[in-house]
């Protein structure tokens, strides 16, 4: 008996000077924060940043030409090293798309990103709603999730095509459409792999930098429908300029003379129109070989089938619409140094 | 008479592009894993590529793919004669066939 009750003893001592270490280092701890608060506040001013409202607006698919202005003045203002606030709080409309290109490019080691402060729309607005669906806090974190359910989805890449992403976004596609439908997603593998290849090249032809490659996907449930977006963005040179710049078919003298009179004479599609005729007959590639730069082609091909509701290219001024080639969409004035590739795929319940 | 099958799902459920160097899956890695081995050993006269129960074929893969067994065997009708392609969908069936006579 004694000795149980010696034990119980050295028992209750240990778990009250356990108890009162704890509270010890949670009032060391208060403290540590109270005083570094009141240090911050006497010697670290608050940062103020430059307030740069977006336009309401805020899409590369709907409003190009404002949303690609806007970006450039923002690099503008950090290239000159002033701080700049990326204000999205006023937005009413955007999409998965430029979220991506957004995401991009924060994570760009050419952004100089510490003078940048970015501030999302606000809860309770559908725009705020986009941002949480596509999770956009874990794009910028770069984090991935292999198990998701939600048809969500985020990867990174530098140089290689990577198939374990590929994997999960192919197995959440069919999760998300039923079984049934695998035999009519099987050319969705092939397109993704075409066109991360593509931007890979087109993106970094030099493989210098390592640039971000971001490829996310929203799921819509409809009336009687089901949807699922896919957006991968590549930032670099911008699919366009590549291709003049890296493939002699279309960098010789000729070539340039009779771009450069077209551009003249009619700058109002030149790029578009440019991509428009070529890419279903394959625009060649860096390498000059004549069975490689088909890979767009491809793309092309697929983009008819029936079940692609929308499939775009944006990139430098252009923006092809691969479902309705008959006639080019204009061109903007300002040139956005990235390929991004949007699509969307509807089956009806 | 032999007659090698090399199966592309025990390679990879996805496909990749042309080269080791763009990623997993791809046609340089197929080639050098699964049917360079099996037509080095005796007697191989004919090829069988296996190519059901994948996501589907890029044509990067395919052309690839093509381009290797001409360099093998030295050229396209020696290819027509050794080598056999299983795949369910036609469309890439065709468009192997067509990519190794084009792709020049």
């Amino acid at each position: 008996m004694r000795k149980q009750a010696r034990r119980h003893a050295v028992g209750v001592r240990r778990s009250l000077q356990e108890f009162d270490r704890r509270q010890k280092h949670g009032a060391r701890l208060r403290a540590y924060h109270v005083r570094r608060r009141e240090f911050n506040q006497r010697f670290r001013p608050k940062q103020e940043y430059a307030d740069s409202p977006a336009p309401e607006v805020f899409s590369i698919l709907n409003n190009r030409s404002a949303t690609v202005s806007y970006m450039q003045n923002i690099d503008k203002n950090l290239q000159n090293r002033i701080f700049t606030r990326l204000n999205l709080s006023g937005v009413k409309e955007t999409d998965l798309a430029t979220i991506c290109l957004l995401t991009g490019y924060m994570l760009d080691s050419k952004t100089r990103s510490p003078f940048l402060e970015v501030v999302i729309p606000p809860k309770g607005t559908n725009s705020r709603k986009l941002f949480d669906e596509v999770e956009f806090d874990r794009m910028v974190i770069k984090q991935r999730r292999r198990q998701f359910t939600s048809g969500r989805f985020l990867s990174r890449s530098d140089t290689q095509v990577n198939t374990d992403a590929i994997e999960d976004i192919l197995n959440v596609t069919v999760d998300f459409f039923g079984e049934e439908r695998r035999n009519e997603l099987l050319n969705l593998s092939p397109v993704i792999v075409e066109i991360v290849e593509n931007t890979g090249f087109h993106a970094d032809p030099k493989k210098e930098n390592k640039l971000p490659w971001i490829f996310n996907t929203h799921i819509v449930r409809g009336d009687g429908y089901r949807e699922l977006e896919y957006c991968i963005v590549d930032l670099g040179v911008g699919m366009y300029d590549s291709i003049k710049k890296n493939v002699e078919k279309w960098n010789t003298a000729k070539a340039k003379v009779i771009h450069r009179l077209t551009a003249v004479l009619d700058h109002s599609t030149t790029q578009s129109g440019f991509l428009t005729k070529n890419i279903p007959n394959g625009i060649g590639s860096s390498t000059n070989e004549i069975h490689r730069g088909k890979g767009v082609q491809y793309v092309a091909l697929r983009a008819k089938d029936e079940m692609y509701q929308v499939f775009d290219i944006i990139t430098n001024k252009a923006h092809v619409k691969l479902k309705d080639m008959s006639k080019p969409v204009k061109d903007i004035p300002e040139n956005l140094s990235a390929t991004i590739y949007y699509w969307k795929i509807r089956f009806n319940d | 008479m032999t007659k090698v099958i090399a199966t592309v799902s025990e390679f990879t459920n996805i496909p990749g592009g042309r080269f080791i160097k763009e990623g997993k899956g791809s046609a340089e890695e197929f080639f050098q894993k699964f049917v360079e081995p099996i037509l080095a050993g005796p007697r191989r006269t004919s090829l069988t590529i296996d190519m059901t129960g994948t996501w589907g074929y890029p044509p990067s893969f395919t052309s690839q793919l093509g381009i290797y067994l001409k360099e093998y065997f030295g050229g396209v009708s020696e290819v027509l004669e050794h080598v056999k392609i299983q795949i369910t969908d036609p469309e890439t069936f065709d468009r192997f066939w067509a990519q190794l006579e084009d792709d020049n």
